[in-house]
């Protein structure tokens, strides 16, 4: 495995690509094996409501009701999350850690080198996708078979794979013109949730402009699960052409600029003396981000989270722009279906909530928890890379450090809801569009406790393990816990069961109001898992490297 | 003067992997104590352990009376640490960084500050992800300087410094010595432990097998000695006799290469009796004696400090 850059990085990816890729079956086993019949007609009046998710065709099957439910954005978003990670490390990763110096003393050229881990990432997503037709197909026999065979599941498996790649170059190319990972992840993470957007905005607006400069419009041209769907061949060209455009890009920036820089920074002139020295230091001094373990976390934090919020800022802002568009459609559908009448009262006020609800607050919790998920994980990562080193050789204690981290990590995420409430409220009043406030203001909050328990689990798993298992076991819970949630209508799980995903604890708070058991239990869980991570960590060395 | 350093029986272990075991040597406050061994013989463990960022299995290790696992926050309030490895936020610029732990240390002068980083040519102006080697290391070095801790624990404080910076250190160590302050630096600079240290320890494989002053370390009576004979010379009449290491034959017949521990008073008197015409003897130099404590096939025992 050591026997080249590509074998080298095939086998760093191994974990995320069997996990991702053995999810993603177990995921459409379930979905396929699950979309019966009851299921589907089920589904189709509910489609009308989520129109903004996928564009209906041949809905009255399982492969209609799957590529509109599950492939037209919500798996297009998931699966793009890995590739960015690994686009926007594949080289600034290896500058950050040093190691990329080490590469280069070899006789290996850059242009190879990135060509070789690309190439990685390519065969990693291959094997995704046909991890993903596996998950099909076997889901396919146990529903009864005669709809999807192997080569559609695996075309579709592949078209998918081809879209998340293409953000995976878009993030390396980011990487290029950054000076760390996590911007370049931030930005890329920020594209990926503008172009979705842009996709729905053109669904919803009926035929807008704006989902012509989305690679996820493009995508959407082939539904290789659909048989005698005029797909478009040629599609594929547009994420393809574009994927090779950034990998070219970052070719070029990547063997010009200087290892440790971005391509675009300014060469600073090579300052030195007492001047400077005492410029630095004066400035430095002046900085609030330096007095404390919480306000550095804060302000390290901030910008790479900033971009997450101002995302969920415009994805909230968007949606309601759209609402009143389709408000008197989701109306209608909403009087014609009595189920749906008597869960949503009724109401215009009430309608217009479920609508925002159904919109926004299907998407934001998950988005969350992983931002809080992301930043939580800093800490094992810090504390493995060892540069907690000499913050633990001054008088803090350990506890004091990891409560410092913790609060500025729930004060980012904070923000999440607070930003969510206030920019519905705000946008309601100012497109004159009446909503339940409570309702607003407890669905927006009871995202809080989820992402707590997320951020709860990774300070108590990193006392013990290190932070490939902590990201492992964590993502593995909040996978499952979402597969439980998405799939509940479908497979009836015991109680027990469904009381452990939080995203099923979550609930519907848009639609039933906040349930403060939940809500508070959720916060115990989340205050214990933290309590745990303290006892832990005062009794662990702390191991370097 | 009294101990500020203390270990007892210090064992560190990880596992099935060798750490530290059984360390025990004091510190005495104001003196400069150099801590000696190849690489993976347990210097960082130890220094580690001193600083309460390992939990040892066994034993005592304390620093001006206070448990360096219990009291570690207390602990660290005496102390200026240099890890022998270090890494921090990359995007953050030297003087944030200086900024950073001294507001989380408390009573950091900037006046000294300032004048730390001119003495050592360091530009805090930088990125550290923008630093060499070097300068990392000069940043380790304010870092550990800037709020005058009463002791020093510096793990290869010179590695990655240019020699005018070596030399620099070296005046700053002496200056804290001079001031009264205690320094625990380990090393692989052989005349830098001469210059700069009072009392040397060696470690190797997790033991200590040697703690002295500089000066007794050089002066340990083992000689090399060639003595040249009229007629050829067997390796048999010196095989026996006390304090003779080794023996072997030279570069020829006549001549036989010694390497003796204490007194040579048995040596000369043999080599008298078998007719010596010549006998030369030599001290080992200080790096001579330290690659005799590091060659792993002895097993010197073990002492206490």
């Amino acid at each position: 495995m050591f026997r080249s850059i590509l074998s080298k990085s095939l086998r760093d990816y191994r974990v995320p690509m069997l996990a991702w890729g053995i999810g993603l079956a177990v995921f459409m086993a379930a979905v396929v094996a699950t979309a019966t019949p009851a299921v589907v007609t089920a589904f189709i009046s509910f489609a009308r409501i989520v129109s903004f998710l996928g564009d209906p065709y041949a809905m009255n099957t399982p492969e209609g009701y799957i590529t509109f439910r599950y492939m037209a954005t919500t798996l297009p978003l998931l699966l793009s999350i890995w590739p960015i990670l690994a686009g926007a490390r594949m080289v600034r990763g290896e500058e950050e850690r040093g190691t990329m110096d080490v590469l280069l003393a070899t006789s290996q050229s850059r242009t190879r080198l990135l060509l070789e881990k690309m190439g990685a990432l390519a065969i990693a997503l291959f094997v995704i996708a046909v991890l993903f037709a596996v998950g099909i197909v076997a889901g396919e026999s146990a529903l009864g078979g005669g709809h999807v065979d192997f080569v559609r599941a695996l075309m579709a498996g592949l078209n998918l794979s081809l879209l998340a790649f293409f953000f995976g170059m878009v993030a390396l190319l980011l990487s290029q013109l950054t000076t760390g990972r996590r911007a370049a992840g931030g930005w890329a993470g920020f594209l990926l949730i503008l172009f979705v957007l842009l996709n729905m905005v053109g669904r919803v607006m009926n035929g807008a402009w704006v989902q012509y400069l989305s690679p996820v419009y493009y995508y959407n041209l082939n539904r290789p699960l659909l048989a005698g769907f005029p797909n478009q061949p040629l599609a594929v060209l547009v994420p393809l052409g574009l994927a090779v455009l950034c990998l070219v890009g970052s070719m070029i920036l990547f063997a010009r600029r200087d290892i440790g820089r971005s391509a675009i920074e300014s060469q600073r002139e090579a300052a030195s003396g007492s001047q400077q020295a005492l410029r630095s230091l004066s400035r430095a001094e002046r900085e609030v981000s330096t007095r404390s373990v919480s306000l550095q976390t804060l302000f390290a934090d901030g910008w790479g989270a900033f971009w997450w919020l101002i995302g969920i800022v415009v994805f909230c802002a968007a949606l309601l722009y759209a609402t009143p568009g389709f408000q008197k459609a989701f109306y209608q559908a909403v009087q014609q279906t009595p189920w749906l009448s008597r869960y949503l009262f009724d109401t215009p006020t009430n309608t217009n909530t479920a609508m925002l609800g159904t919109l926004v607050y299907a998407f934001v919790p998950v988005v969350v928890v992983v931002l809080a998920l992301i930043l939580a994980m800093k800490w094992p990562s810090d504390l493995e890379n060892g540069r907690l080193e000499l913050i633990f050789s001054t008088p803090q204690s350990r506890q004091r450090v990891l409560l410092e981290r913790f609060g500025a990590n729930l004060l980012v995420v904070l923000l999440a809801p607070v930003l969510t409430w206030l920019t519905l409220t705000i946008g309601a009043q100012i497109i004159n569009l009446n909503v339940d406030q409570s309702r607003l203001l407890a669905a927006s909050f009871a995202m809080l406790p989820p992402a707590l328990i997320a951020m709860g689990l990774v300070y108590a798993l990193s006392g013990r393990l290190r932070y490939g298992a902590v990201l492992g076991i964590v993502t593995a819970y909040l996978v499952l816990s979402y597969l439980q949630e998405s799939l509940e209508g479908n497979i009836q799980f015991p109680g027990w069961l469904m009381s452990l995903s939080i995203f099923h604890l979550y609930g519907n708070p848009i639609f039933l109001g906040m349930n403060w058991t939940n809500f508070l239990g959720m916060i115990g869980v989340a205050i214990a898992l933290l309590i745990i991570g303290l006892v832990q960590f005062r009794y662990v060395d702390v191991e370097v490297g | 003067m009294s101990a500020i350093i203390q270990t007892d029986q210090l064992t560190k272990s990880y596992g099935r992997s060798r750490g530290i075991l059984d360390v025990t040597f004091d510190i005495q406050e104001g003196e400069v104590f150099g801590f000696l061994g190849p690489n993976g013989a347990g210097k960082t463990t130890t220094m580690r352990t001193l600083m309460g960022l390992l939990r040892a299995n066994s034993g005592s290790a304390k620093i001006g009376g206070l448990d360096c696992w219990a009291q570690s926050t207390e602990v660290k309030k005496l102390v200026g640490y240099l890890p022998g490895e270090f890494t921090f936020d990359p995007g953050l610029r030297g003087a944030q960084i200086i900024e950073y732990l001294g507001h989380l240390r408390g009573g950091v002068d900037q006046t000294y500050v300032l004048s730390l980083v001119e003495r050592l040519g360091f530009d805090p102006s930088k990125r550290f992800r923008e630093y060499s080697h070097g300068n990392k290391q000069k940043l380790g070095l304010v870092q550990a300087f800037m709020h005058k801790p009463r002791v020093f624990i510096l793990d290869e404080p010179t590695s990655g410094l240019d020699p005018l910076n070596q030399q620099e250190f070296s005046k700053m160590i002496a200056e804290v010595r001079a001031g009264g302050r205690t320094v625990f630096l380990s090393s692989h600079i052989l005349p830098e432990i001469e210059q700069t240290c009072d009392r040397v320890a060696i470690i190797r494989e997790g033991g200590l097998v040697k703690i002295d002053h500089v000066s007794a370390l050089k002066d340990l009576h083992q000689h090399n000695v060639q003595i040249s004979f009229a007629d050829p010379a067997s390796v048999e009449w010196f095989k026996n006799v006390a304090g003779v290491t080794g023996v072997a034959q030279g570069a020829d017949e006549r001549t036989l290469q010694l390497n003796v521990q204490g007194e040579l008073t048995e040596v000369i008197r043999i080599a008298g009796e078998h007719h010596a015409t010549n006998i030369d003897t030599r001290e080992p130099s200080l790096e001579e004696v330290f690659l005799r404590f590091y060659e792993p096939e002895q097993s010197p025992a073990k002492l206490a400090g």
